[in-house]
């Protein structure tokens, strides 16, 4: 499915689904996605649970053995992909801190030896763009769930990234850590940055996002929010017999 | 511009790695087992032979034991001193308990017989002669007693199955085969650390 939806010169990179499938033992995830998204664009993907919207941006991430073929045409050379995982399993008493685990993504030497001082700039700047710089000593188990998200957010900044593949970030996210998640948003969309994002919110993806991609193991639309968001596409897209809706005569296809 | 395609994931590289990596170590294997294995032959014995390991029943086993553990002893004497005095210096087979009843009731005797040496045949040789009482739990023995200048290694130990064996006329091999007797043989080749079928 293709839409005009004008690229925005940046350094985020188009991305072409083509014919996308995914079985995993014996069950189909995706079938035959064929979705082309314009560079330097926030798309959201929508969809029920177990609709296969976080699969599919693992296959563009790598991490699904997909059929088919994920294509990323980046402005200049392939520049950082950021990805925000929808949360983040650890133990809780374990005794890392925030600054550790932000050390163990940018850095190889391991995590408990400190943050190398090459880095520390780039740490301090992610954690202030998050409001966590009075927090880089507490340890992780002592955050709540919207300061972990939050951290989540910052190791997604670092370096910056031109492609940002977002997984429910706003779950978590107390009202303060949405505002934060809206200015990175839209600082990310200024700068010409490709986010593809998923969200359950459908205000914020009617306020924030340029598409919305409808996706229940197929693809069931792919169009500007307030085409997609409309009330009967909707009543659609949540039963369990979703199907590709027809597009009204008219309708840019 | 640059197109990245996005390579599902998957281990077929590291499946082939490792099946190329498995392959040359087993061509590796091939190839140092071909250079450096050897046949084993395990001798071939003759047909008036036996195997002291596989040919002999577990009550034959014993007594041949013994018969080598007497020869040695049998070395300290001047001659070959008479079956009474080995039975009462206590040397087995030659003392009637009950490991000799258990292995067949033999009853021992001095003799002396036609010997033979590597130049043809020689006067006598004194042998000692273990008559079985029960054939089938073990044949009777034969056992050569040391001439002057024999070592250790010289022990030789015949065997016959037959119920009323006969004594052999004299101790050259034609006449041992004619009447039943096996010579014992302990070989030691790459048959002890391998079954033979």
């Amino acid at each position: 499915m293709n839409m005009a939806v004008t690229p925005v010169p940046g350094t985020g990179p188009a991305i072409a689904f083509g014919s996308v499938s995914l079985s995993l033992g014996g069950t189909d995830i995706l079938c035959d996605i064929c979705l082309e998204l314009s560079a330097g664009r926030t798309h959201a993907l929508v969809g029920p649970n177990g609709g296969g919207k976080s699969s599919l941006v693992k296959a563009l991430l790598g991490q699904m053995p997909h059929q088919g073929q994920i294509a990323m045409t980046w402005p200049g050379d392939a520049g950082n992909v950021g990805y925000v995982p929808q949360a983040l399993e650890f133990e809780r008493g374990l005794p890392m801190t925030v600054e550790d685990v932000l050390a163990t993504m940018v850095q190889t030497r391991p995590g408990f030896l400190g943050l190398a001082r090459r880095h520390r700039e780039l740490v301090d700047t992610a954690l202030a763009r998050v409001g966590l710089s009075g927090k880089r000593r507490r340890r992780m188990g002592a955050l709540s769930g919207g300061e972990r998200q939050r951290v989540l957010l910052a190791q997604a900044l670092m370096p910056q990234a031109d492609l940002l593949v977002l997984d429910e970030p706003l779950a978590a996210l107390d009202e303060a850590g949405i505002r934060l998640f809206e200015t990175l948003l839209g600082q990310w969309q200024a700068e010409g940055r490709t986010v593809v994002w998923i969200e359950h919110d459908l205000a914020a993806v009617r306020r924030l996002a340029d598409t919305v991609t409808g996706l229940n193991r197929k693809l069931l639309f792919h169009e500007t929010p307030e085409q997609a968001l409309a009330p009967e596409r909707l009543i659609n897209l949540f039963s369990h017999s979703a199907t590709e809706v027809p597009l009204a005569a008219g309708e840019v296809a | 511009m640059t197109t990245v395609v996005v390579e599902p994931a998957g281990a077929g590289h590291e499946t082939l790695w490792l099946l190329l990596a498995a392959g040359l170590i087993l061509a590796t294997a091939a190839l140092v087992v071909g250079w450096h294995g050897r046949d084993y032959h395990v001798a071939e014995l003759a047909p008036h032979q036996l195997d002291a390991r596989r040919d002999l029943t577990a009550a034959e086993q014993g007594l041949y034991a013994d018969l080598r553990v007497a020869y040695d002893e049998l070395l300290f004497y001047a001659e070959a001193p008479a079956v009474a005095e080995l039975a009462d210096s206590g040397l087995p087979p030659f003392i009637a308990d009950a490991s000799a009843a258990r292995r067949g009731h033999h009853r021992w005797q001095r003799l002396t017989l036609a010997g033979v040496t590597d130049d043809g045949p020689v006067a006598t040789a004194v042998v000692y002669y273990g008559e079985t009482a029960e054939p089938e739990v073990a044949g009777s023995l034969l056992l050569a007693a040391p001439a002057a200048d024999t070592e250790p290694s010289d022990v030789r130990v015949w065997l016959n199955r037959e119920a009323g064996a006969t004594l052999p006329a004299s101790l050259m091999p034609a006449d041992l085969a004619k009447s039943g007797w096996h010579l014992v043989v302990a070989q030691f080749d790459a048959g002890v650390t391998r079954e033979r079928q």
